[in-house]
């Protein structure tokens, strides 16, 4: 091994080499960084699991507790150094002492020996158990702001006036406030009844939390309890395998995370690959008077070998270091999201991982331009003479690292389909975006009209070496994500939050009992829309049981959650029926079985079709029904939609609370908030107006994260630029010294240079718009069922700033490329 | 013969490391309208850095120079781009063919600079004039060397330069191409009366030449404008 050889070539090929290391660089930094937040966000909700769920078993349900599992509670509680705590969460409208200002509160009823783990941290330092007593109230810092309360004051909770002794900190049980509609207020569970807030149908979860004794007890303790509860009602976890909405949460995010980190690792090996065949390229001439003087294919491949080596070395560190820093500003960057206990930082794990990967994708993206390098033959030195055969062992070594890459991917996403989804996608992409730029290219090709600059910018931009394809498929396929999820988001903004008709409702109340129907009539007015609600779980479908473990394993919504029955007789206004003769058939059903309306969303969620029996626990009555139509809705946004519909003759009796669509005028909502909670303190309101915006806040918190790592890809994009900027160095002087030479001024170089790199962006950005406006159409459409709209000033918007950064890195590349006089180039010509 | 170009005490130097090389030493010279000017010398001798001078290409260190009564010397490299657009045209050794564009679009590309509207016409009847208009659409790397040349002396000429400098235009081709070259730009002398300054070993052409100018070592060899 000669090293002065490699150190020297390693000196020689400053440029393209740092462009490669950059690119290893790249390809780690974000996807390290997530998988190291990964582990810290599971570390600090998982080691403290019993702190963030509350105990060592918990029973949670939405209806009273049955006695049944009350008294084996009870029976436990006998048990030595066995406590339960119960806890009751809803929420409610909260007003202050004068009763001009509510606010929708999340409220959590507690016993006196709450909290069994973990703390409820208070402004004033003091044990919690000691301050919250009945007929006080422990409250989040931002009620006291809505409600322009302070200490000491009232604030009425549904019949009860408390006083507020205490503001929450930080609660263990709630490590992150992200996601609340409403401020926290604790009160004492002694204070339940005076309130008057549940009745029955009121959406309320009950907890009961164990501490054992015996901790080894503990899934012995949760399959005891289990055995008593209601079939379907009652759930029992234990800390260990309870779901957390704030893990789930941030599973989503960031698997979603995962998936443009990938694309990012995708895009910044092809970097590699070309940064590397370019460098060879340069290199042609040298490596073959190597040869020509003597040496091996293998001594050539192996030194080179080493300085890839050497690079990619190079560029773990220099990924790590970037994953470092950039994990070190997730608080920023995540900022309200994360968990108050994370600690962040790289472990030995994170950096072992992240060089297995990176030099995973160094070998899969370098194998083919150091293989060309045994080809370079000594007859190079006098002409240059293509090789385009390939041998067997290149196509096996191809298939192999297509199969090894997707296992990778797989493993990082840790689900194989959607891992092959994912793959077979990019690739999809991929191969879309070669056909389109290809066909754009042709289509250059045989424009023979438009300026001298123009036609030079099209010249220069195809010339060979250039790379062009290469990079307008890049670009484009890190500017079609990016557009993708902006118009996404844009459609999802549109539908949910922007564009609420004002006509449309924007006051719904909850929780109306059976025996309060008239009187809300007659405050909200008769033409008020009021909708039963019936609480039920579905269990089984074709006799074949919901399992819980199998769809909890899905990233949306699922099918053993509660869900809101309703009845009624025919379509709503924003619904249409997709398949079926009627909303509730007209063949006649087996006895016994009713008909249902399902929503296509549910349908589609569960792979429900025409005929499907499905088998519900209304409240612990078994209902059998047949899906015999199923709905679709013509609008989306914020307004009641049911998955599930009944005819009111099999429901009209069952337990039922009402749900209201109030229109109000926007100046008196807060004041028909009052009138409402004043007279019936049990229903609660939700402006629809500031739930929008609370929405609008949380997407946009999500989107520019989303935003933030996919620039990633699009430097990717920039890197191949450079490098092809860098590869086609020369050519380019010298076409600038000609150009002068033969008369042109450094304004006619400068136009086309910046218009070969405009022509570069207007064709990546152009493609990408096409591609990304049907994904997003299609997402929109099929995925999110909401309408899509084509969005173009925003599209206008980022393909002028792709543009703008195209350019500038062009153009910033080019500057001493420009300013080469033409003596002195001729000159140094000479003299070579 | 009224002069079109002047020089004044020019020199040069380049530094290669950290040595100094004094490539011309004060130079001073006239070249006539229409005249056929040889340089030659030695290798290193500075003939090829007195024709980048001359022509504007390169700048010297001291003295000046003018085309056709213009002091080009303080001139920046956009205000002597129009000179080498219209007043000059080059030929090269190594051709300096822009290798994306055909034989046409080469020829053409300096009277497309100046806007002429006739760029084509002009440029394909000098391809045909010097015998190559079946060669219109081949790109440099599909042609010979004397054809590229041949090319390049079309570009040099399709703005009918007032004169011509050509770095040794015979340097990169074989006696058969040589010979043709050398014909060819006497003709086109002969015929469009320029100016034609050529840097050259070649004896041959050196005999068809009004003036024979010799350096050596930087300095213009005594007696020998001749």
């Amino acid at each position: 091994m000669n090293f002065r050889f490699i150190l020297s070539e390693i000196s020689h090929s400053r440029g393209q080499g740092l462009i490669f290391v950059v690119c290893v660089a790249l390809s780690l930094v974000s996807l390290v960084a997530i998988n190291s937040f990964r582990r810290d966000v599971n570390q600090s909700l998982v080691s403290d699991a019993r702190n963030l769920h509350g105990g060592d078993v918990i029973v949670r349900s939405h209806r009273p507790l049955s006695p049944v599992i009350t008294k084996a509670l009870a029976d436990l509680e006998q048990e030595p150094d066995t406590e339960v705590s119960r806890t009751w969460e809803f929420y409610s409208v909260a007003r202050n002492g004068s009763g001009d200002k509510t606010v929708l509160a999340n409220i959590k009823a507690v016993d006196s020996i709450y909290p069994l783990y973990g703390a409820v941290e208070l402004r004033s330092g003091k044990n919690f158990q000691q301050v919250l007593q009945p007929g006080t109230a422990v409250v989040g810092s931002s009620l006291l702001v809505r409600l322009d309360v302070k200490e000491g004051e009232q604030v009425q909770v549904g019949s009860k006036s408390l006083t507020i002794v205490d503001v929450v900190e930080g609660e263990s049980q709630r490590p992150v406030e992200f996601f609340d509609f409403g401020p926290r207020i604790f009160v004492s569970s002694a204070d339940l009844a005076a309130m008057d807030l549940m009745k029955p149908g009121s959406r309320v979860h009950y907890k009961a939390l164990l501490r054992l004794g015996e901790p080894s007890m503990v899934d012995e303790i949760a399959a005891k309890l289990q055995h008593y509860t209601d079939t379907g009602q009652e759930r029992v976890v234990t800390y260990a395998n309870a779901p957390s909405r704030v893990k789930r949460f941030f599973d989503n995010l960031l698997f979603f995370l995962s998936l443009i980190s990938v694309f990012t690792m995708l895009l910044a090996g092809v970097g590699m690959q070309s940064s590397l065949a370019a460098l060879f390229r340069h290199k042609e001439k040298s490596l073959a008077i190597i040869r020509a003087v003597g040496a091996s294919g293998r001594f050539l491949f192996s030194h080179y070998l080493v300085i890839v080596f050497v690079l990619s070395l190079t560029g773990c560190f220099v990924g790590f270091l970037g994953a470092y820093i950039l994990e070190k500003n997730f608080t920023l960057i995540f900022a309200g999201l994360l968990p108050d206990n994370i600690k962040l930082g790289l472990s030995p794990v994170d950096i072992f991982e992240g060089t297995l990967l990176g030099f995973a994708v160094v070998a899969f993206f370098s194998f083919f331009p150091l293989r060309s390098i045994t080809s370079v033959k000594p007859i190079a030195v006098i002409r240059h003479e293509s090789t385009t055969e390939q041998s067997p062992t290149t196509y096996l070594f191809f298939v192999c690292g297509v199969v090894l890459f997707t296992g990778l991917i797989i493993r990082q996403l840790d689900d194989v389909k959607i891992g092959l989804y994912f793959v077979g996608g990019t690739f999809t992409l991929v191969a879309m975006i070669t056909l389109l730029v290809s066909l754009v290219i042709v289509g250059l090709r045989r424009i023979s009209g438009g300026g001298l600059a123009l036609r030079q910018a099209l010249k220069s931009m195809l010339r060979p070496g250039n790379a062009a394809k290469t990079i307008m498929v890049t670009l484009s396929s890190a500017l079609t994500l990016l557009l993708s999820i902006g118009l996404v988001q844009n459609d999802l903004r549109s539908t949910y939050i922007s564009s609420y008709p004002e006509d449309a409702p924007n006051l719904f109340c909850i929780d109306i009992q059976k025996n309060q129907k008239q009187g809300f009539m007659e405050l909200a007015g008769d033409d008020v829309e009021l909708f039963p609600v019936i609480r039920a779980r579905l269990l089984s479908m074709n006799d074949e049981k919901i399992v819980r473990e199998k769809e909890q394993k899905k990233r949306g919504d699922t099918l053993t959650r509660e869900f809101n029955l309703t009845y009624r007789a025919g379509l709503l206004s924003d619904e249409v029926l997709i398949e079926g003769d009627a909303l509730f058939g007209t063949e006649e059903l087996a006895p016994g079985i009713i008909p249902v309306s399902i929503l296509d969303t549910v349908a589609e969620m569960g792979d429900m079709v025409l005929g499907d029996i499905l088998s519900f626990n209304v409240q612990g009555l078994p209902l059998e029904a047949q899906v015999v139509s199923v709905r679709s809705r013509t609008k989306s946004m914020l307004y009641p939609f049911f998955y599930f519909v009944f005819p009111e003759k099999y429901l009209g009796q069952a337990p039922q609370t009402f749900f209201a669509a109030l229109t109000v005028a926007p100046e008196d909502v807060g004041q028909m908030e009052n009138k409402v909670v004043e007279k019936f303190p049990n229903i609660s309101t939700i402006n629809v107006a500031e739930t929008a915006k609370e929405l609008g806040r949380i997407m946009e918190k999500l989107s520019s994260v989303i935003t933030f790592f996919s620039m990633f890809s699009i430097v990717a994009g920039l890197l191949i630029l450079v490098s092809s900027i860098l590869a086609t160095r020369l050519a380019r002087i010298q076409e600038a010294v000609f150009y002068k030479i033969l008369g042109a001024d450094s304004v006619f170089v400068w136009k086309v240079f910046i218009l070969e790199n405009l022509i570069l962006a207007l064709i990546s950005s152009g493609c990408a718009l096409v591609i990304s406006q049907v994904a997003s159409w299609a997402l929109s459409t099929y995925v999110f069922n909401i309408e899509h709209k084509a969005y173009v000033l925003f599209c206008v918007f980022l393909v002028a700033v792709s543009c703008c950064i195209v350019v500038g890195t062009g153009v910033a590349s080019s500057i001493s490329i420009v300013r080469r006089k033409p003596g002195e180039f001729l000159q140094k010509r000479s003299v070579e | 013969m009224s002069q079109i170009i002047k020089a004044e005490n020019i020199s040069k130097h380049f530094t290669i490391g950290s040595q100094r090389i004094q490539i011309l030493k004060n130079i001073s010279l006239t070249i006539g309208k229409g005249e056929f000017v040889v340089v030659a010398g030695s290798s290193g001798s500075g003939k090829s850095t007195l024709l980048s001078v001359l022509s504007g290409l390169d700048k010297p260190d001291g003295g000046r120079v003018e085309l056709c009564l213009r002091d080009i010397t303080p001139m920046s490299e956009d205000q002597l781009a129009p000179v080498r657009n219209t007043l000059i045209g080059f030929v090269f050794q190594s051709f300096h063919l822009i290798p994306s564009l055909t034989a046409l679009e080469n020829i053409q590309f300096p009277a497309e600079l100046k806007k002429d509207p006739d760029a084509t016409n002009k440029a394909q009847a000098l391809l045909e004039k010097v015998g190559l208009s079946q060669r219109a659409n081949n790109y440099p790397s599909q042609m010979s060397g004397g054809e590229q040349q041949r090319v390049a002396i079309c570009r040099a000429l399709i703005n009918a330069p007032q004169i011509v400098f050509a770095d040794e235009p015979t340097g990169n081709l074989d006696s058969g191409n040589s010979t043709a070259i050398i014909e060819l730009l006497a003709k086109l002398h002969e015929e469009l009366g320029m100016t034609l300054v050529i840097v050259t070993h070649s004896r041959s052409l050196a005999a068809r030449a009004d003036r024979v100018i010799v350096l050596r070592d930087g300095v213009i060899e005594a007696g020998s404008q001749l």
